[in-house]
């Protein structure tokens, strides 16, 4: 069955001047996704960001967020189940975290309850007078994300949450993340370009480069279209396919060659294409990480 | 009003109201002691309603105010904080509305501070009469300051700066009104005599929310009008109107800005976009 769809955009523009910030872009988050975000600075991550939450005005296009259209009036009732953050945490530096907090309650009209729990959730209980212009930036994310619990968000937007943390804050967001979408059933679309941290969260990704939107595709796709492969170069396509298979590998044939999953033993295979009278003229072992992907993807210039 | 509360909040905990505050409370004071020791050497009496007016009629009110409206609003700009509202779901012309609330109740808050210190002191100080049209001259400078202040407030919200709009209120009440007032004195040519008293003019008389009154003085004419002069022309001949067109005038002026400043500020947001 086809999970709820949360973001759907169609068509979506924007542009700055002449120049396409985004460029028609058509993408689908669902429920439970940890939607992966990733392109170059200056790709229009961002500006989508901003224009699901409100803060840009597109040029064309719409998007429908929990089945409401942008362009309908109940599309502030929508964003009320969502949180953005934006590049940095919206905070206000001159307040506690939880003077912070309780300024948020007041925006979201709710009660001033749960606000030690949701501290100590993200790991700020023991902040206490401390002003928040005064954290480090990764107490800064995790007090804009307890924030965004305030309004018990069903999808959060969070661009570049991880940008400019140390391994540590990395890990607790990520651990943090992790946590809200197991938890809390917290759909969530993270846009970064730390993409070894990403593979460790996504479970859908969308590519964007100079505004339009190159693929989207899952986490088990991509896992298939990046995994490690053996690459054989042989005499005979069909027997030396039937060999490997006789062996135990899952192989194909593709572009002249034979591939199979992982890294073969040499020298059993060897051992059985000598039998069946194969030969083997080249042989390579490899594969693609999620940044080689992505370079490939939009031609490898970069 | 949950967004009301949430500035409130956040108002009330920031320093730089009371600052403010304290300003206003020392600058009503000190008029208070200038008039007094004043009055001390003349032999007429000096009325409280006076210097109530002239407090309530301080070009420093109107830039402390404006200098308070664009930081309070410039914060949610430089914080980005405006996302928190936009971004759960509030529609920015709501929190324009609901800042710009903010703003007539802080001028009204620094208003009464400047008429109600003065009238405090003053009531130990000096003659316990009211002017002619007292209430009047007091809520026409009330309402040319809400309007001064809707224009500072749709600069803020509409530039997304604190920094133009802190320029544009000190350039307003500082900047001009010094260069018109001085300019003349330095310069014997004919037009920029008549250029810096138009400037000089419409500075006092039309944008800054002063009342015309205060300017080269009034006197009640023998009909039993009271006159008020507003200018000068390039000739040097005085300009008087009468108090009622004057209220007028500032009623007037008053509606006008806080339309003009509404109208744009609501197309501007129509396209606006937010960082």
């Amino acid at each position: 069955m086809e999970r709820e769809i949360i973001l759907h955009t169609a068509n979506l523009t924007k542009k700055y001047m002449s120049h396409y910030v985004l460029n028609k872009v058509e993408m689908t988050v669902r429920k439970g996704d940890i939607y992966g975000f990733v392109g170059r600075n200056g790709a229009g991550k961002t500006t989508l960001i901003r224009v699901i939450s409100g803060l840009v005005v597109p040029d064309e296009g719409e998007f429908t967020l929990f089945g409401v259209n942008s362009k309908s009036a109940q599309i502030n009732a929508a964003r009320r189940k969502t949180c953005a953050m934006v590049e940095s945490p919206s905070i206000y530096p001159e307040l506690s975290a939880v003077d912070n907090m309780k300024c948020q309650c007041r925006i979201l009209r709710r009660g001033t309850g749960d606000i030690k729990e949701l501290l100590n959730y993200v790991g700020l209980g023991e902040t206490g007078k401390k002003k928040a212009g005064d954290f480090s930036l990764g107490m800064r994310q995790r007090l804009y994300i307890a924030m965004a619990l305030l309004g018990e968000p069903e999808f959060m937007l969070l661009d570049e949450p991880i940008n400019g943390l140390d391994p540590e804050g990395i890990k607790d967001v990520r651990e943090l993340l992790l946590k809200l979408n197991r938890e809390k059933g917290i759909t969530i679309l993270i846009s970064s370009h730390i993409l070894t941290e990403l593979e460790m969260l996504a479970t859908t990704y969308a590519f964007i480069d100079d505004g339009k939107i190159l693929k989207e595709i899952s986490a088990e796709e991509i896992a298939k279209a990046t995994k490690s492969v053996s690459s054989l170069a042989v005499s005979d396509e069909e027997k030396a396919l039937a060999s490997l298979k006789a062996i135990g590998y899952e192989a194909w044939a593709e572009g002249g060659k034979v591939f199979a999953e992982g890294e073969i033993d040499l020298m059993k295979t060897c051992e059985r294409f000598k039998e069946d009278g194969i030969y083997l003229e080249h042989f390579s072992y490899g594969g693609m990480d999620l940044e080689e992907y992505f370079i490939k993807l939009i031609g490898g210039a970069e | 009003m949950n967004l009301f509360r949430a500035d409130l909040f956040r108002l009330v905990r920031d320093k730089s109201l009371y600052i403010f505050a304290a300003i206003l409370t020392a600058l009503s004071t000190l008029i208070c002691l200038v008039y007094y020791f004043l009055s001390k050497n003349s032999s007429s009496a000096t009325e409280i309603s006076k210097v109530i007016l002239q407090c309530a009629d301080l070009g420093i009110l109107s830039t402390l105010t404006g200098i308070a409206v664009s930081l309070y609003n410039g914060k949610d700009f430089t914080n980005n904080t405006i996302r928190n509202k936009i971004g759960c779901g509030e529609s920015r012309y709501k929190v324009f509305f609901v800042k710009l609330l903010e703003n007539y109740l802080l001028a009204i808050v620094f208003f009464a501070i400047s008429v109600g210190v003065s009238a405090a002191i003053g009531s130990f100080l000096f003659e316990h009469t009211l002017l002619a049209g007292f209430w009047k001259q007091l809520f026409c400078q009330l309402a040319l300051l809400i309007g001064f202040i809707s224009v500072i407030s749709a600069v803020v919200n509409t530039t997304k700066s604190m920094k133009v709009s802190i320029i544009l209120t000190v350039a307003l009440f500082v900047v001009l009104n010094a260069l018109a007032t001085m300019i003349p004195t330095l310069s014997d040519g004919a037009f920029v005599k008549i250029l810096c008293r138009s400037v000089y003019m419409i500075v006092s008389n039309m944008m800054v929310p002063k009342f015309g009154g205060g300017n080269f003085g009034g006197a009640e004419i023998p009909d039993g009008t009271y006159v008020a002069n507003i200018g000068m022309t390039a000739d040097r001949q005085l300009i008087s109107v009468t108090y009622d067109n004057l209220y007028l005038n500032a009623i007037i002026i008053a509606i006008v800005y806080t339309a003009v400043a509404i109208t744009v500020t609501l197309l501007v947001l129509r396209k606006q976009d937010y960082k």
